[in-house]
């Protein structure tokens, strides 16, 4: 029940995203917004598979876990509109501190590969230490520093709550994967003012 | 069992037979015609293949392998397109949609012929839904690659984002289909009404663009 109230709250979370970045891309027809739209909109898309499959059939996916290519390409479209921001402020130089990406994603990569599908953790966990490595370059940059702020929170909160799900079964009120999988609904909703901060700078 | 080969040739026969007739301003649509319905009938023979290799029952493989096999061998013939003959933006859109109806039509010729054309209201609910779902897909995909492609630094990302949000859309509606009752006639409406809300929201982005 718990995982279901909270893959409910992601995803009206998601949709919400969706539409009012749409709404900004219809008023500004920025490349940002539309971007954003992908975000939100891939991430709406696998939470409401997941979603509709608990609700339906009182079960998760068998053999292919469909939600996961939707959340993967939301990720990718989030990619693009770090390097698109970025690009904007003119700058793509990293810094020291980013290299503590792969320092801290390679052995979480390797730990959560002893627990589950080995290809599906390599491309998650090689697409989140790519987006953490360019929001930490990023937070030097003055524009977009909140929105990098938000995509590392995002990136900090997928990371939390993977190693939570090693250890804690998720569904229950009292496990701390429902908190912390509210922290990262929490972190999704906080990259759209962020980019709309950048974008309106 | 359904022969599905020889419905492909029955179905292709006229098509080419067409093609060769109506000279080479419309050998275009026709070739994308036969490649949505190759398409199609390639994903059949994927599907059962890995249906077997993972022992899957119905739900399994209609909600999680077949959108997923589907979409990829949609998208197939749209990138050999793309990478050999570097389209103009307008034609990638028209290219994906003629690969999408076409993949359609003989997916609903292949489940007439499998599940019987008796009953007259069902038949018309699901040949609209689905329909609409895979023009939907193509457009997602047509729309979404002409921008895509246009700009260097999108292509690669920008063509497995979509890829990623048409499986997930087409695996969401194959999962309300595969429950049956009131939620398989949701399924089936849902696409329409998401194609006239995106046609809709179409016009008032090309009226933002012109003012």
């Amino acid at each position: 029940m718990a995982a279901q109230i909270d893959n409910l709250i992601q995803l009206f979370a998601a949709l919400l995203g969706a539409v009012l970045s749409g709404v900004c891309y219809l008023k500004s027809c920025r490349q940002a917004y539309f971007l954003m739209v992908g975000f939100y909109g891939c991430f709406a898309l696998g939470a409401l598979y997941w979603t509709l499959y608990l609700f339906l059939f009182s079960q998760t996916p068998q053999v292919f876990y469909v939600s996961e290519v939707g959340w993967i390409s939301s990720v990718l479209f989030l990619l693009i509109l770090q390097d698109k921001l970025a690009l904007a402020d003119g700058k793509g130089r990293s810094t020291r501190a980013a290299w503590l990406t792969p320092a801290v994603g390679v052995p979480l990569m390797v730990f959560f590969c002893t627990y589950g599908d080995i290809l599906s953790n390599l491309i998650w966990c090689g697409l989140i230490m790519l987006v953490s490595f360019r929001a930490i370059c990023g937070l030097s940059q003055k524009r977009a520093r909140a929105f990098h702020a938000a995509a590392l929170c995002f990136a900090v909160a997928e990371y939390a709550l993977w190693t939570a799900g090693c250890f804690f079964e998720s569904d229950s009120l009292r496990s701390p994967c429902f908190y912390l999988d509210l922290l990262l609904t929490g972190t999704v909703l906080a990259l759209f003012p962020a980019t709309r901060r950048a974008v309106e700078a | 069992m359904t022969y599905i080969e020889n419905i492909f040739v029955c179905v292709v026969s006229p098509l080419l037979i067409a093609m060769l007739c109506m000279g080479k301003e419309r050998v275009r649509f026709f070739l994308f015609c036969l490649a949505g319905m190759g398409a199609c009938l390639l994903s059949a023979y994927i599907n059962s293949f890995f249906s077997a290799i993972y022992q899957a029952g119905n739900l399994t493989a209609t909600a999680e392998i077949a959108p997923v096999v589907e979409e990829v061998m949609k998208l197939l013939p749209l990138l050999f397109y793309l990478t050999v003959f570097e389209p103009k933006p307008e034609r990638i859109q028209s290219a994906a949609f003629t690969v999408a109806i076409a993949f359609a039509t003989f997916e609903n010729v292949c489940y007439l012929v499998h599940g019987g054309a008796d009953d007259f209201t069902f038949i018309t609910f699901r040949g609209l839904g689905t329909g609409a779902m895979h023009v939907i897909c193509g457009a997602m995909i047509g729309r979404g690659l002409a921008y895509a492609w246009g700009q260097s630094w999108l292509k690669a990302a920008g063509t497995c984002g979509l890829l990623g949000a048409v499986i997930t859309l087409h695996a969401s509606y194959n999962l309300l289909v595969a429950r049956g009752g009131a939620a398989e006639y949701v399924a089936y409406a849902l696409p329409v009404a998401v194609m006239l809300a995106g046609r809709l929201l179409g016009r008032m982005i090309a009226r933002r663009m012109k003012k």
